[in-house]
């Protein structure tokens, strides 16, 4: 990938702010800094690559208020959390909802470039995935509504037969639509299709009832 | 004694005696003199009355003369009828003479030509030569009148003794010829006089023109021929009747009464001893005098009697009355007369009343007393005039006085602490009319050291002149009290710190994030300094900035341990000039992690030309802190109106700057705004109900005013006043 990932540092503290993105900038980063979340916001980095450097405590929206902001955006943006002091109710919400570390200010030096360096590459990773389902996803979404029903049963181990009974058709027309569905999804194997068909969370559960 | 009592006693004033006896003396004198005045005056009446009697007398015996000469006269013209004289031949005329001799009161019968020679005697036989005679009184005046008359007495030629002569003039062609007398010795005179039986002290006179004496009743011989005194003779001139006062020949005061006959001139004189006629005055006038005298003496005894029985009465009473009250029933011996008696029975009756009121009085007395006693209360009254201070028992403990010593004021004065001294005698001395009474508390300084609280009720006693007369006052122990209030006093400056440090202690999670921003700043810096340096182009200018912002920030840090370390400290209440804009922004700064993490945002509006006031800045900020802890709470617990707090400072009128925390909360129950700042009293879950209670003793402690008030809209305001600096002076 070409563009450099980048940290995001959001504290309402303007002597914070400089002090961190010094640091940052010591170890090499490429640091975007921001007085308050919605500025953050307003920027439009929030699918960039990078992560975010949070202050938990900010006047207008707070460091949890833009964390659950950001994950109602499907945003990957790992965040690692700066706080004034150890809350830990606070911090277990923020892991929960998938923060990269919660690190207690004054911050050491070494651990927040840790910590944003962990960040970065556990981006990079979800970025890739996040790459690889996008594939998987427009793989099936070049299904038809039959071809996908039938994946459901297969994937969820269904014999063609049993496939052709659960869809009122006969078998030899279960066996077109499972070469059309293996062809599509361009999987070899039954094997590797029902693993794409987990990574992209295909729902089996109607066929049960 | 009282020197405004109008009585006043003269050891000088008169008794009663003295008064009875005045009163006898002004009563009988005065009578006396009354009577002595009637019987003078009856006496002079008297007096005149018997004068005009004897000159009637001696006018009767005048006339009587006067007949007895007419009577002779006119024997004497019958005779000169006889025609003897016609032709001198007295041979015949002298029987005659000597036959009408014997029928007049005369001695002889003489016939005198105009010459003076005697032509005829009776007294001589006839035809017996005659003198000539040498005195012929009469003859020149009768020669000239032509008239009859008396002559004075004289001693006959003839007979040799005294004689006076009543003549008649024998004229012949109108011519006196010859004179025809008869003379008489003034014995007959003398009968006339004796005839009268004139009182034997009274001497009666005939007295002839020229003021001899011709007769009298007494000494005859002796004053035959003799004139009267010349001053009896002219005032006897002066008029026919009267009376004059004159010591007699004999040299006895006499009162004169005469009586002269017109035709004779012979006078009458009629002497009345002087004594006699005031005899009878001065005898009455001594019975009056001894009688005047007795009434004196009996009444001055009486009044001597009466008096005393009076004055024995009144000192048995006064003696009574020295001891009234004393007893209950007052000895009163048997008095002399009833309104003493019924004084007496007065004065028993008083006694008793006094007795029993007495009685009452003491218990009453041993109440207030045992009461004073039982609360250690001390009572002293100081006498202005006398410069005297009485003082109980009590009192005297009280300010280390011995039960015995006499106290002076100067002692008293310098028994109290001389840092009150001045505030206690501004208290007492400026009271006038009508505020007369204080209440002041004060310190004693004991002589055995230490100190003694006294709190002080009196009341200055005025007379209507004007001046001051006594302090009455009460005076008690409030040591313990005292004390009890500075050890309360000194626990509301505690609770109030130690208040501080709860809440403040509420606040140090924000406090330490407040400490954590410079020190996260400073920690970064230093470590991006050090990555900077371990690299091998070093950009200096870089590494100068992060340095310059570590010692800016650690100036940060120090302000926030200032500001920290400022509200942890405890104290008394110190106050001074504080800029309240100044106060409100460092209780911004303070409270603005908090506020972050509470999600409430903080919004200023202060006055820009507010006024510093005078107040304690810790004490102040810490109320700022606490309402608007408050107000954080009430958005918290609100229906989320707004998170929003606003902290508004300006003047609440010319003297007093206010100060207003407004939240957007749900308000305070209208019936509860004056509650809230109640001790004890809360609406929230945890709270210990004392956060307000407290605010209001530091703003009541600084002389200033909180309430509370719901904003129209929603939400509520709190509010404080404090007197602004008078002076201008930053």
């Amino acid at each position: 990938m070409s563009i450099k990932p980048r940290v995001f540092l959001v504290d309402d503290q303007a002597d914070v702010l400089k002090a961190l993105s010094r640091l940052l900038c010591s170890a090499e980063f490429e640091v975007m800094t921001f007085e308050s979340a919605q500025d953050f916001l307003d920027s439009g980095n929030a699918d960039a690559l990078g992560c975010l450097v949070l202050d938990l405590s900010m006047p207008g929206i707070t460091g949890l208020a833009l964390q659950k902001i950001l994950t109602l955006r499907a945003s990957v943006l790992p965040i690692v959390f700066l706080t004034g002091y150890g809350d830990i109710d606070i911090g277990v919400a923020a892991m929960k909802l998938g923060a990269v570390d919660f690190l207690t200010k004054p911050v050491d030096g070494d651990k927040l470039i840790a910590a944003v360096r962990t960040a970065i590459e556990k981006n990079r990773q979800a970025n890739l995935r996040r790459a690889e389902l996008d594939d998987i996803h427009q793989r099936l979404v070049s299904l038809t509504a039959r071809e996908r029903e039938v994946l459901a049963l297969v994937v969820d181990g269904k014999l063609n037969k049993q496939a052709a009974d659960a869809l009122g058709t006969v078998e030899k027309t279960i066996k077109v639509h499972r070469a059309r569905v293996m062809k599509k999804m361009k999987v070899k194997s039954l094997a590797e299709l029902v693993r794409l068909a987990s990574r992209a969370g295909v729902p089996s559960s109607d066929f049960d009832r | 004694m009282d020197d405004a009592s109008p009585f006043k006693f003269r050891p000088h004033d008169l008794g009663v005696r003295q008064w009875l006896a005045i009163l006898v003396v002004g009563c009988i004198l005065p009578l006396s003199g009354m009577a002595a005045f009637l019987i003078f005056n009856f006496y002079q009446h008297e007096q005149i009355r018997l004068i005009s009697n004897a000159i009637q007398q001696a006018h009767a015996i005048s006339a009587e003369v006067d007949r007895d000469i007419v009577r002779t006269e006119a024997a004497l013209q019958v005779l000169a009828t006889s025609s003897s004289f016609v032709n001198a031949d007295f041979s015949a005329f002298y029987p005659q003479a000597t036959k009408a001799l014997q029928s007049m009161r005369a001695d002889s019968i003489v016939v005198v030509d105009i010459t003076g020679q005697l032509l005829l005697s009776t007294s001589r036989p006839f035809g017996k030569a005659l003198p000539k005679l040498t005195t012929a009184p009469l003859l020149e005046r009768i020669q000239k009148t032509g008239q009859p008359g008396v002559s004075d007495l004289y001693i006959g030629p003839l007979v040799n003794r005294f004689i006076y002569t009543v003549t008649v003039p024998i004229k012949h062609n109108e011519i006196t010829q010859m004179l025809l007398s008869a003379s008489s010795t003034p014995a007959p005179l003398f009968n006339i006089l004796n005839e009268k039986k004139f009182p034997a002290s009274w001497r009666v006179s005939v007295v002839d023109s020229s003021g001899t004496i011709v007769a009298r009743t007494h000494d005859m011989e002796k004053f035959l021929g003799r004139k009267i005194k010349p001053v009896s003779l002219q005032k006897i001139r002066t008029a026919y009747e009267g009376s004059f006062r004159s010591e007699n020949l004999s040299g006895v005061s006499m009162m004169n009464v005469y009586s002269r006959s017109p035709t004779t001139q012979w006078t009458i004189v009629m002497g009345i001893p002087f004594d006699e006629m005031t005899e009878g005055l001065r005898y009455t006038l001594y019975w009056l005098i001894v009688v005047t005298i007795v009434a004196l003496s009996a009444g001055l005894v009486f009044a001597w009697f009466v008096g005393g029985n009076i004055a024995q009465s009144i000192i048995a009473l006064i003696q009574s009355a020295t001891v009234i009250g004393s007893d209950d029933i007052l000895p009163i011996p048997y008095l002399h007369f009833r309104e003493a008696n019924q004084l007496g029975r007065a004065l028993q009756d008083t006694s008793n009343k006094l007795w029993q009121s007495q009685i009452s009085l003491r218990e009453k007395d041993l109440q207030l007393t045992q009461a004073a006693e039982a609360v250690k209360l001390g009572i002293w009254i100081f006498d202005f005039a006398e410069n005297k201070i009485w003082a109980s028992d009590q009192w005297r403990v009280l300010f280390c006085f011995s039960g015995v010593e006499t106290i002076e004021i100067g002692a008293v004065l310098s028994r109290i602490h001389p840092d009150d001294l001045v505030a206690v005698r501004q208290t007492v001395m400026t009271l006038t009319p009508p505020n007369l009474e204080y209440d002041i508390e004060y310190r004693l300084q004991l002589p055995e050291g230490g100190i003694r609280w006294i709190a002080s009720r009196g009341r200055i006693d005025y007379a209507s002149a004007g001046h001051a007369l006594r302090i009455r006052a009460v005076s008690f122990d409030i040591t313990l009290r005292k004390q009890a209030e500075l050890d309360l006093q000194q626990k509301k400056i505690e609770i109030i710190h130690l208040s501080r440090v709860v809440m403040l202690g509420e606040l140090s999670g924000a406090l330490a994030h407040e400490l954590n921003q410079p020190l996260t700043s400073i920690l970064s810096n230093a470590q991006a300094a050090q990555r900077f340096l371990a690299k091998d182009d070093v950009d200096l200018n870089e590494v100068r900035d992060i340095l310059q912002d570590i010692v800016d920030e650690d100036k940060r840090a120090g302000e926030v341990i200032r500001r920290l370390r400022g509200l942890l400290t405890s104290g008394e209440i110190q106050a001074q000039s504080v800029d309240v804009n100044y106060l409100v922004s460092e209780v911004g700064k303070l409270l603005r992690s908090d506020l972050i993490t509470q999600g409430v945002e903080l919004h200023m509006e202060c006055a820009a030309d507010l006024k510093r006031i005078n107040a304690d800045p810790v004490q102040l900020q810490q109320v700022m802190i606490n309402l608007i802890m408050n107000a954080c709470d009430a958005i918290k617990t609100g229906k989320g109106f707004g998170r929003r707090i606003v902290v508004r400072t300006g003047f609440y009128d010319a003297d007093n700057a206010e100060v207003a925390v407004i939240d957007q909360g749900a308000g305070i129950a209208p019936g509860n705004l004056e509650k809230i700042f109640g001790a004890f009293y809360t609406t929230k879950e945890n709270g210990m109900g004392l956060g307000l209670s407290i605010c209001r003793n530091i703003i009541e402690a600084n002389g200033g005013r909180i309430w509370a008030e719901n904003d129209p809209g929603h939400g509520a305001s709190f509010h404080f006043c404090l007197p602004l600096c008078s002076d201008e002076t930053p």
